[in-house]
Formats: C-alpha cells, structure tokens, sequence
C-alpha cells in the first residue's frame, strides 16, 4: 500500500502512432508524467492534440505504444488486469448495448468487476435512484437521450469503486444541475484519496475543479500545474485565455471576420 | 432459451477454468449477448420489433424454409443425390445467414468499448466469442435440417441419424472456414461502412433466394422428374464438398465401402476439422487484427472513382428533364444519390427486382405442358409482364419515406419552402426514372423479343398506367417527405392494406388493358389520356401544403 500511495500514474515517454495507408502518424510525441493520489487532473489540449489518445491507452483500449506506463504500481504491459479491477473509464457518448435496459447493462458490468450480485442490485438501485434514471431502469437503452447515455456510462464508470477515475469529456450532453452533482462528487472522491483524470473541453470545469492542469499540443506537454501556476506564467486571467496563449492561436477576432465576410458576399 | 444455453455450459466448468478463461465472466458475457440476439429481429423482416424471443422465431423460420427444401427432395430416391443437395443447402444457407444476419454481431466494435477497460482477460473474451459462433451456427443448421433429421430418423434408422449430424456439424465448421475466408478478403480490400454496404447486397440476395425457394422449387419438382435422378461419380466429384458428406451418407446407408466412399469419409472428416484449426491458428487473430482496425476505418483513404462524374451526368440529365422547379430538380437529385445509399431503402426495395425476376419465369413457363414458344406468343400473357413492375413503383414509394436516421430529416422544416409537395413530386420522379425506367426496359426488350415490335403501344400504355396508380396512392395516403419516418414497429395492418391495394391495381389496370386489348386502336387513344391524367396528378402533388404533411 505505501509504495502504491507514492504514485497513481507514472508515465515515461508515452509514444503513439497510427499508419494512416503507409504514412506513419505520430499522435503522441513522448509524454511524461507522475500524478499523485488524491489529485484531480485537468487534461486539455486542441483537437487532435492527443488527449483521447492517452486517455485510451491508460485505460488499456489501446495497447499498441512505446514508452513505460505504471498504474498504482502495476505495470501496464503486464498486469494490465489488476490495473482494470482498479479504474474505472467514462468516455463521451461511447457505445452501449444498445437493446439493453440499463439495469441489465449495469449488472453485466458489476458481474464483469466480480462483485456481489446482491451487492449490485443494491448499487443498481440507489445509483439510478440519484441520477433520476429510476423511472427508466427497464426501458432499452437505444430510446435515451444523449444526456440519459452519458449518467448511465458514468454510473458503469463508478460502479465498482475504483481508485482512479478517467474522464473522457464526461458531462457531454448533461444538464446544468447534473453538472454540478458530477463536479461535487469528483472533489468529494479526491478528498477521499481517489485519482481523477479529467480530459475536457470545457474549460471554466477544468479550471474550477482541476488542482492540476496539464496541457498538451500536437502530442507533447506544453504546461503542467495549477491553475495558479499557469496563470502566473501568462498573467491572462482566465484558463481560456491560457489556453488560447500557449496553443499559439491568435487572432480570432480577425478569423471571425473572415468568415463573416464570406456568408456576406 | 437464453437460460437453458448457459445451464449446458455448466458441466464444462471445469475444463473452461483450466484453459485460464474466468467461468463467471464468460457466462455474464455469454448471457448479455444472447439476450441481445433474442431481441434482434431477422434482417429479412421489414420492421422492427421490440420483442424478446426472436431465436425462436428465426429457428421456426429457418424449419420452415428446411422443411420446404426435404419435402421437395423427399421423392429422390439415390440417397447420394438427395444428401448432396441437402449438404449443398445447408452450407450456403449457412453462409449466407452468417454474412446477412450475423455480421453485425460479430463484427461488434462496441466489443472495444464494452468490455476492454473491463479486467476481463483476452481468453475469456475470444471464448465467449467461440461459444457465441458456435451456439449460433448449431442453432442455425439444427433448425435448418430438423425436418430432414426426422426424415432420416423414419427411412434409415437411428444409425445414420447419428451419422448424419455429425457429418452436419462437419459441414458447418467447413463453411465457417469458408466465411471467414470471405470477411478477411472483403476486410481486407474495403473500410466499415463499405463492408456493411456489400453486406447488404447479401441480404437482398437472401431474400430473393427465400422467395425463389418458395416460390420456384415446387414446381420445378413437377417440372424434371427428379425421383429417378442418379449420379455417378467422376474425378471433379471429390472436389466438392457436399459430396464428401453425401458420399459418406450414402457408404454407410447401402453398406458399400468401397475406395471412393473411404475416400469420401477421409476428405469429408479431415478437411474440416484441418480448416477448423485453420481458423484458429491462422485465421482468427487475423480477423482480430482486421476488426480492431475497423474501427478506425474512417481513416481508410476512400477511393473516388473515376465513372463518378459521369453518373452525375447521368443525373443532372434527367432531373432538367424531369423537374419543372428548382426544387423539385434539387429533391430529384437528393433522392438520386441517397436511394443508391440508404441501406435500409436498399435492403427493403431491392428485393423486389428479385421478384419481378422469379415472377417473370414462372409467368412464362407456369405451363405443366413443355415449353412452347408459339402458344407464349399467341397468348396475352405479356399483360402480366407488363405490369409485374408494379411490385416495384410500389415498394419504391412506399418505402421511400423511412430511414434508420430519421432525425437527420430536421433540415426540411427549417428550409423556407413555401410547399413540400415539391419535394415528394421530385422524390416521385426521381426514384421513378432511376429504378422503374431501366425495369420497363428490360421488360419491354424481353416482351417485344417475343412477341413483336406491336406490342410497343401496349408496353408504353402500361408503363404510364403504372406512374399513374403509383403516383396516385402516393399522394392519396398521408404524404411523408422522403427519408424522415422511423419505420412503424407495428405496422402490420398497414401492410396489410398496401398488399391489397397492390392487388387490386394490378388487377383493375391488367383488367383495363385486356379490355381495351379487344378494341382496335384504343390502346393509342389511351395513351394521351393516360399522359394527361399523370400530368394532373403530378401538378396536384406539387401543391401538397405543409398541413398535408404528418
């Protein structure tokens, strides 16, 4: 246990391609980091920077890479099982069974994590019951809404208790109060010493919630901090601003007009 | 059923715990997925049903369509003809169903999603995969061939029965090793989405085989006299495969086992069971590699073909001719293109060229005498030809107003367009020119063949009398723009009617057209009329106002 409280992640010179035909296309271009239990990390990038890239390959989704990566002390390559019985993954608007009902669903993954089967139902019950999906725990899942997707994938993510928690965009299509329940219950479960990896585009959570955020561009961290930290280094007030900053894309307003000027004529 | 499956899997707990696979897991996996196939409908039916007991009901259609097959073999009496053709039917039967009702469950990316960032290992998932395909092809061939079980159980005792599914089980695994050898070439050479497309031609072909068994089978039994059938065996009858199995059948049931038959025995166990290691070792993690491929297929470099530009042409051509607005023309190239790609249209309408083409045959040669071309030509049997489009026009509007995305239609309503029956007209028009004309033509080139050049009045007559009872039971029902309606989940009875109605026009159009077929001339006065009546009724259409529209 206290060589596994040291460090939730460790990663050393994450690389990752993909061939697109013959051309070889590098996603991600040596990434390092050690991220301490307890933590909530903000992960933020443009599109296409890589942040679905890593989140997949920390999650075993994606098990073609170069570099080391260690979770909870558990080696990626090698005990990859023990690493799964121990995270749970929330990705954006990911594929279900669709011709399920979600408590059929819910239970197939609490089977999956080798849990109780009364213990389950028990979890089934109240979870659906406080994201007010009860009324729905029997329909099939192909009539929800996006918004009705995305708690059912969070509370799968959840269910099992996990230490570390990834975040792929999680509150793709929920309402403004399921937002703030979601962003109560991720500072709640870092108090409690659990790890969250947070992957948005969002930035006002990102930064509300966030005790460290790391940005990456074109594959490679370009800051890694606090939201105190990189607002010192750039003095732009808001992450926004930040962000916009250092991913080196000016001149928005100009691009505006541009493209005005094109409907107008 | 889905309870009854994983009690079997019981007494094999132990010997699936020593392969390293964890038993709990597989059963979990193995439920969730058979409770999906259970509420899957067949893709052959039209409407989706949400319904919990679809394996039974596919089992049930699968004897039925056996049953068909046995009864028509029956009366052969060389038991290695009768076994050939059933070893034949069963292994394209199954490889057509693998590829037009299973691909969706085995190449199943949300497989990805679901249950890797699970701690689930790689054995547990590539048996439950195993164990899905097997219960899949076993419930596939067991209720294609029951009714030919029992027919062996009565004529050749308990023996050859056993023999028989064993030899039946032989012949399943050989064609999965086919199969699979069709989806690693097809996944090879094209992304996903062109994968699902190609597979969709499977399913038409499907359904026009179903109907064609139906429909030709029966008669073609009264047709030959195929009782007395016999084959001998040359050289090239060890190349194929349902020999291999009829062949054994056949040793064991007359008790000759001479070289040829031994030679049957050897190739029909041992080929399979070679490819079925052949799948394992070699196929199988190939396949694997190419589905998690397929998920970033997108990225696939698409190829444009070269003959694009020329079908727009094609296109553009006929919606300057055919369209009067700009709206119409837009609606009339929309249609165009999305009707040659919208699976669900194609894999609904398509089927119905099949049958104008089983329909054709069996119009023309529906003669217990011998085939004879001067009582064809003195008939009036090219009024049935003539107006076996009507299938067709019908399935092609009819069908015209779903889709499985029908929320895409959004765009329709937030379009300033001051009537919507532009669009159905165009719509009308379109599918019209792209499927009905090339349809008549082949038609009319087959009906002027035999019986004349004469017959041109009657085919143009019929062809307008077609467009214009299509085109008004097009705008009589409840028009829906095209593509915007999820099918109906029950629907039954609206199909019902629509089956009447195309009855009945056929009828009262056929019943016209033999009229006027007996009064000189009469088919040419027709003709304008008809045109002037399409032509009211198009302009009718075109005023369809947005309160039409439900």
């Amino acid at each position: 246990m206290s060589e596994k409280s040291l460090t939730a992640i460790s990663i050393k010179n994450l690389e990752n391609s993909y061939t697109n035909g013959n051309i070889p296309n590098k996603v991600l271009k040596g990434i390092n980091l050690e991220i301490q239990p307890g933590q909530i990390i903000g992960y933020i990038g443009p599109n296409g920077a890589g942040k679905s890239t890593t989140v997949k390959i920390l999650c075993g989704l994606l098990s073609d890479f170069d570099g080391d990566i260690n979770i909870l002390g558990y080696d990626l390559r090698t005990q990859s099982l023990e690493i799964k019985k121990r995270i749970g993954y929330i990705p954006e608007n990911a594929a279900l069974y669709d011709t399920l009902t979600p408590r059929e669903y819910l239970q197939f993954v609490g089977e999956l994590h080798a849990m109780d089967a009364e213990d389950i139902n028990l979890k089934i019950e109240k979870l659906l019951d406080l994201f007010e999906m009860k009324a729905h725990a029997d329909e099939r899942l192909n009539s929800f809404s996006k918004g009705m997707r995305q708690k059912i994938l969070i509370i799968s993510g959840l269910i099992h208790n996990p230490d570390i928690i990834f975040m792929d965009e999680p509150l793709s299509g929920l309402d403004a109060n399921s937002v703030i329940i979601i962003k109560e219950i991720l500072t709640q479960l870092a108090r409690e010493g659990k790890t969250i990896f947070y992957s948005s585009h969002i930035m006002d959570v990102v930064e509300k919630i966030s005790d460290r955020i790391i940005l990456i561009d074109d594959g490679r961290i370009i800051a890694d901090g606090s939201f105190e930290d990189l607002n010192a280094k750039a003095h732009s007030g808001s992450l926004e601003n930040i962000f916009t900053e250092l991913t080196g894309t000016s001149g928005h307003s100009e691009k505006a007009e541009e493209i005005i000027n094109v409907f107008e004529n | 059923m889905v309870k009854f499956i994983l009690i079997c899997l019981l007494p094999f707990k132990g010997i699936i715990r020593t392969m390293g696979v964890d038993f709990d897991q597989l059963r979990s996996i193995l439920r969730i997925k058979l409770t999906m196939d259970n509420r899957r409908s067949l893709s052959l039916s039209q409407k989706k049903k949400e319904s919990g007991n679809q394996l039974l009901l596919q089992a049930f259609v699968y004897a039925v369509v056996g049953m068909l097959m046995g009864i028509s073999l029956s009366s052969i009496k060389s038991p290695l003809v009768s076994y050939t053709v059933f070893f034949a039917f069963i292994m394209i039967m199954i490889a057509m169903l693998m590829i037009s009702e299973f691909t969706n469950v085995l190449i199943d990316t949300r497989d990805n999603h679901i249950l890797m960032p699970r701690p689930v290992n790689s054995r547990t998932i590539v048996m439950a995969k195993i164990l899905h395909i097997a219960f899949y092809i076993t419930h596939m061939s067991l209720s294609l061939s029951i009714f030919y079980i029992i027919n062996t159980i009565i004529n050749h005792g308990i023996f050859a029965t056993l023999l028989l599914l064993i030899l039946i089980v032989l012949a399943s695994l050989f064609t999965l090793f086919l199969t699979n050898i069709f989806y690693l070439g097809l996944m090879n050479v094209v992304s996903g989405q062109k994968l699902k497309d190609i597979i969709v031609y499977f399913q038409i072909a499907m359904a026009i085989l179903f109907m064609g068994a139906y429909q030709l089978l029966p008669r073609m039994m009264d047709f030959i006299n195929i009782a007395e059938i016999k084959m001998n065996i040359h050289w090239w009858s060890y190349l194929i495969p349902p020999v291999w199995l009829s062949g054994t059948m056949d040793g064991f049931i007359n008790g000759i086992y001479d070289w040829s038959h031994l030679l049957f025995l050897i190739l029909g166990i041992l080929v399979p069971i070679l490819s079925l290691f052949f799948v394992i070792k070699v196929l199988a993690p190939r396949f694997n590699i190419a589905l998690a491929q397929l998920d970033v297929a997108g990225s696939k470099k698409q190829k444009v073909s070269s003959n694009g530009k020329e079908k727009h042409k094609i296109m553009v051509f006929f919606s300057r001719l055919c369209a009067q607005t700009k709206e119409e023309a837009t609606a009339f190239k929309m249609i165009w293109l999305m009707s040659g790609r919208e699976r669900k249209y194609k894999q609904t309408v398509y089927p119905a060229f099949g049958y104008i083409l089983i329909f054709g045959l069996l119009i023309l040669f529906n003669s217990k005498k011998s085939f004879n071309l001067e009582t064809l030509v003195a008939s009036k049997k090219y009024l049935f030809l003539i107006y076996l489009p009507l299938f067709v026009t019908f399935n092609l509007t009819q069908q015209l107003a779903f889709s499985d995305q029908p929320k895409s239609s959004w765009f329709y309503r937030s379009l300033p367009l001051s009537n919507p029956g532009q669009i159905l007209l165009g719509a009308f028009k379109s599918v019209i020119v792209k499927y009905f004309l090339p349809t008549i033509i082949v038609i009319s080139g087959v009906c002027l063949s035999i019986w004349g050049i004469n017959l041109l009045d009657d085919i143009i007559f019929g062809s307008l009398s077609i467009i214009l009872i299509t085109s008004l039971i097009f705008s009589w029902q409840n028009p829906q723009l095209p593509f915007s309606t999820e099918r109906n989940t029950q629907d039954t009875g609206g199909n019902f009617v629509k089956g009447i109605l195309l009855m009945l026009s056929g009828a009262v159009l056929g019943g016209i057209h033999y009229g006027l077929s007996f009064v000189p001339y009469s088919v040419l006065i027709a003709i304008p009329i008809a045109i002037i009546l399409v032509f009211l009724n198009f302009r009718k259409l075109r005023k369809v106002a947005w309160n039409k529209i439900n």
